[in-house]
């Protein structure tokens, strides 16, 4: 059966994509770090490094396991690895950002 | 002695152009001196300040957290906009409508003596998006 869409161009929206979500949450983990540096705030302190955490670190920890992938460096078995270092850095962004909210400021 | 009454005409404002880039408030060309001192010595525009500096308020939620009637509130509110030291913007409800609230502008007032003149100036604040996103997030 023919795919529904060529499978070039899927891998070309989900990094497009994934760059996107890379350089948007870069932007408001940098708007939050405004509020660190102009405010000491504690709110935005965790905020911003759960951002980069989640968006920036993650996205260039899978890029790195994929290029490295790619370039025979590492085997897809242990691409589990990267994997397990990207839902990391994912869970612990989060849990910044979640602390973020809880914070009495 | 100068009598307060002519400090309108002795006094300068000063318009200088702050860059917005790097300064988080801005001057602009500013109301009398006579018309901001005025308004800054009345306690309700002290209230309507300090509550909009905070969070963008309604009238109603004015008059109701200052403690004073709504026509009052209403009155200073609308001196507050004409002087540049409030900004009016919408608030989005759920029945769709939408409710004007009020900003405060005003970061600082300032009154000098230069050469037998009184010069004043008022600092705005520049809101960016960082202070909204800080405003929002504390509000979760």
């Amino acid at each position: 059966m023919a795919p529904l869409l060529p499978y070039a161009v899927v891998e070309l929206a989900t990094l497009a994509l994934a760059a996107g979500s890379a350089v948007v949450g870069l932007f408001i983990a940098m708007l939050a770090l405004r509020g660190v540096l102009r405010d000491r705030s504690r709110q935005m302190l965790f905020l911003s490094g759960g951002m980069i955490l989640l968006f920036g670190a993650a996205y260039f920890t899978a890029l790195l396991g994929s290029a490295l992938v790619r370039f025979h460096v590492i085997s897809l078995l242990q691409q589990n690895v990267v994997l397990l270092a990207v839902r990391t850095l994912q869970f612990t962004g989060l849990c910044a950002i979640a602390y973020s909210l809880v914070i009495d400021e | 002695m100068t009598d307060p009454a002519d400090l309108s005409t002795d006094s300068s404002s000063t318009t200088e152009d702050a860059d917005l880039s790097t300064d988080p408030s801005s001057t602009t060309e500013d109301a009398d001196l006579s018309t901001v001192a005025d308004l800054l010595a009345d306690e309700h525009v002290q209230r309507i300040l300090a509550a909009t500096s905070v969070d963008p308020k309604s009238k109603s939620e004015l008059a109701e957290g200052c403690d004073a009637s709504l026509q009052t509130v209403s009155r200073r509110v609308e001196e507050l906009v004409a002087a540049d030291l409030v900004r009016e913007e919408t608030r989005a409800r759920r029945d769709g409508h939408h409710d004007a609230v009020y900003v405060a502008t005003l970061d600082s007032f300032e009154v000098r003596l230069r050469d037998g003149a009184l010069e004043h100036e008022v600092a705005r604040m520049d809101r960016d998006m960082t202070d909204e996103l800080q405003r929002l997030w504390r509000k979760f």
